[in-house]
């Protein structure tokens, strides 16, 4: 089998030598001057500069969340919000700072990309440092690059497109506290017609103690384009809380396609704070599959606005949750037109005293006839510990629809282990088999690295979880 | 080589809140049979040698500890062993775990076997065979597939079993055959057959008894446990017992089960 790129956290060593590299960074804690800061460094125009600040006080007046998980102890002014490590973006792996290229070379992608990948975009802490793509896909217009080199190079997609019409900075405190200090991410454009058939990887590292990384991801897939991105994010151990603040919107144009996949394993004192979204126009479709590892506290709903006719949104995500951890993710779907349809199938194990819940939105407008949509949740707990929640919320105001909803609790009987067991497998690998299973209709429509990947990764987690 | 002996054994049924404690697994279902509460025995002595090779058969009313005597010898966890002991050639199996027990050749086909949701009966076979010993260097998994396969055929099961859920939503007829493909696909010793006659009709039964002479006649030590003779139609066992209230009451040969035939239980559980 192929080598896989891995985010696993294979070796500690490095990673903490890598600690306080940077060769400029901001002061802890955030205000005026710090943003401005983070807008000088990158050398960014007038209007992207009056964005930020602009966010910052939207950030300053709106409160926290009060629903969800506990975020009470997230201090902003602890966090460090921007630590930039190298001096350009490197286009050859060979060109790249061994140290870095060490940590990247021991999670695969260099490999990966040779071998299965259209494009790969490497960010380290704040920015992207390593950025290719095919000439192949060069050659037909395709725009892949970090979002940052998108501002200088592409401003007039930017301006269009940046938090505009698809998630706003006022929305929430945490997409305006994106919006003030957001850096690196993804921009990618596919123009009309072309069908990217390979998928196309950006890679997230986030080393430093105490940071925050928020990444901004664009996309837009022209009429009758597809694309399938990928996304991996990890950050190593350490024990004071670090902040991801991400922002994804996508457009998806009449009859284009959008996978969106992302297997995120961050380290246990992350909060894991994201707002996805993606607008489909008519014919269009767009697919999230997600699995969501790590983190100690986890807010993410991926929507979908379902604005043309006949659009159509599948959400896939796995969430596990283990000790001390808390998983609040879900979905939320808008029909806004005739025969929109969406299907949503959301995964969750807790384990160990943890807590996961599933919340969702589902809204159908009215017009919006012959809209249909099915939702389902499984929860599976190995144990009496642990704690499941299903919170959906459902939204009708047209009659002529069709939804349905399933949620189970499933459990790993004790009977279940025995029959197991009885076949030769021991009480762990009796577990991950039932694990496997559970997660099996969401680990088949990955690529198969990252099916084996994810599947690793879950059983890792949940080794030791007995006794 | 490895005989099956069984000493004075005593088992009673765990309180089902500290089964699994390990892990906290709840039971979804109660232990095998319904009688006897937590803490009462429900096997009181027995004894029991199935020589290495021999088809035993043990029958005897619901309820008189047959299922019990199965799951014990798999160290069902359910099921508590308070006196006695169990042996299978040099392994102590009453102090050994289920996946220890299995490892070691000693296998059971379930009377409930359970569902799996998103398992395949080959994910479940491929992820097993590779704990057995003797499947070295030379094993290839490319083989075994086929040989899940050709044994499928043999048992009339569709090539779509092989790959769905194990289980779910299967007839009690098509989860029997699931069993004996399990069993005659990793390297057995002894077998232990729990009802497998109840829920197949005769075509099927015929099938599945064919299955088990063919291990049989491979040397596998076979332990059928069954309340009708249906199936010793089939399969002529070197010795028969009959079990009453936990106990071994009656011993001979296969004369004894087509007497039960004729007459019933009643001359010997008074």
């Amino acid at each position: 089998m192929r080598k896989h790129t891995s985010v696993i956290e294979k070796d500690q060593g490095i990673s903490a030598a890598l600690t306080d590299r940077y060769l400029f960074r901001t002061e802890r804690g955030l205000s005026r001057e710090i943003i401005e800061q983070i807008s000088e460094s990158k050398n960014e125009p007038a209007w992207m500069r009056e964005f930020r600040l602009k966010s910052y006080e939207q950030f300053l007046k709106i409160p926290l969340p009060t629903w969800g998980p506990d975020l009470s102890k997230l201090d902003f002014q602890a966090m460090r919000y921007y630590q930039k490590t190298e001096p350009a973006k490197y286009q050859s792996w060979n060109d790249v700072p061994a140290d870095i290229k060490n940590t990247f070379e021991k999670i695969g992608v260099p490999q990966a990309e040779r071998e299965f990948l259209a494009g790969v975009i490497g960010q380290y802490e704040s920015e992207g440092f390593y950025q290719n793509l095919r000439s192949k896909w060069e050659d037909k217009g395709v725009i892949f690059c970090d979002t940052d080199t998108a501002v200088q190079k592409y401003p007039e997609l930017v301006k269009k497109y940046f938090m505009t019409e698809c998630v706003k900075a006022e929305e929430h405190k945490l997409s305006a506290l994106h919006g003030a200090v957001w850096s690196g991410g993804s921009f990618l454009y596919v123009p009309k017609g072309v069908k990217v058939d390979m998928p196309l990887q950006t890679y997230f590292r986030m080393n430093a103690r105490g940071s925050g990384q928020f990444e901004h991801t664009l996309i837009i897939v022209d009429e009758g384009a597809s694309v399938h991105y990928i996304e991996g994010c990890t950050a190593p151990i350490y024990n004071t809380a670090s902040l991801h603040a991400a922002v994804v919107e996508i457009f998806v144009k009449k009859g284009a396609r959008c996978r969106y996949t992302t297997i995120q394993n961050w380290s246990k004192d992350v909060y894991n704070l994201n707002t996805k979204r993606s607008i489909v126009e008519e014919d269009g479709i767009q697919e999230w599959v997600g699995g969501s590892l790590g983190s100690k506290t986890t807010m993410l709903y991926p929507c979908s606005i379902l604005k043309g006719r006949g659009a159509r949104a599948e959400h896939l995500n796995i969430a596990v949750a283990g000790p001390g951890q808390h998983k609040d993710t879900g979905a939320k779907v808008i029909h806004c037109a005739p025969n929109t349809t969406s299907t949503i199938v959301s995964k969750s194990i807790s384990f160990g005293g943890g807590i996961s819940t599933y919340r969702g939105l589902l809204k159908i407008l009215k017009g919006a006839r012959g809209a249909a949509s099915h939702v389902q949740c499984d929860a599976l707990m190995p144990d009496n510990i642990s704690v499941s929640n299903t919170v959906p919320n459902i939204v009708v105001n047209e009659s002529d629809v069709t939804i349905g909803h399933e949620a189970k609790v499933g459990r790993i009987s004790a009977d279940q282990v025995f029959y197991l067991q009885s076949r030769g497998l021991s009480e762990q690998e009796a577990v991950n088999l039932v694990v496997q299973g559970f997660i099996e209709p969401v680990i088949k429509t990955l690529p198969l690295e990252y099916a084996v990947e994810l599947n690793r990764l879950i059983q890792l987690e949940m080794e030791g979880s007995l006794g | 080589m490895s005989t099956l002996t069984i000493k004075n054994l005593h088992v009673r049924l765990e309180n089902p809140s500290t089964t699994g404690l390990r892990a906290g697994y709840p039971s979804t279902t109660q232990a095998a049979t319904g009688h006897g509460g937590a803490g009462n025995p429900i096997l009181n002595g027995i004894n029991l040698v199935v020589r290495r090779g021999q088809t035993c058969v043990l029958m005897g009313p619901n309820g008189s500890g047959k299922s019990t005597l199965g799951n014990t010898l798999l160290a069902n966890p359910q099921y508590k062993i308070s006196r006695g002991s169990i042996t299978f050639g040099k392994h102590m199996l009453s102090k050994m775990k289920t996946d220890e027990i299995a490892r070691a050749g000693v296998l059971l086909a379930f009377q409930n076997p359970q569902t799996v949701s998103g398992v395949s009966v080959t994910n479940l076979l491929t992820a097993a065979v590779r704990n057995f010993k003797g499947k070295g260097k030379d094993f290839k998994m490319a083989d075994f597939r086929e040989e899940i396969k050709d044994t499928a055929n043999t048992l009339k099961i569709s090539k779509d079993f092989l790959s769905c859920s194990l289980n779910e939503g299967f007839s009690g007829g098509e989860k029997k055959k699931m069993e004996i493909l399990q069993l005659s696909l990793l390297p057995a010793q002894l077998i232990v057959i729990d009802e497998i006659d109840s829920g197949l009709d005769i075509d099927a039964l015929k099938l599945v008894a064919k299955q088990i002479s063919r291990l049989r006649a491979r040397g596998v030590t076979l332990l059928i446990i069954t309340h009708y003779n249906r199936i010793l139609r089939w399969i002529k066992p070197d010795r028969v017992h009959i079990m009453h209230k936990g106990k071994i009451i009656k011993s001979g040969t296969s004369t004894l089960a087509t007497a039960i035939e004729k007459k019933g239980y009643g001359d010997y559980i008074k």
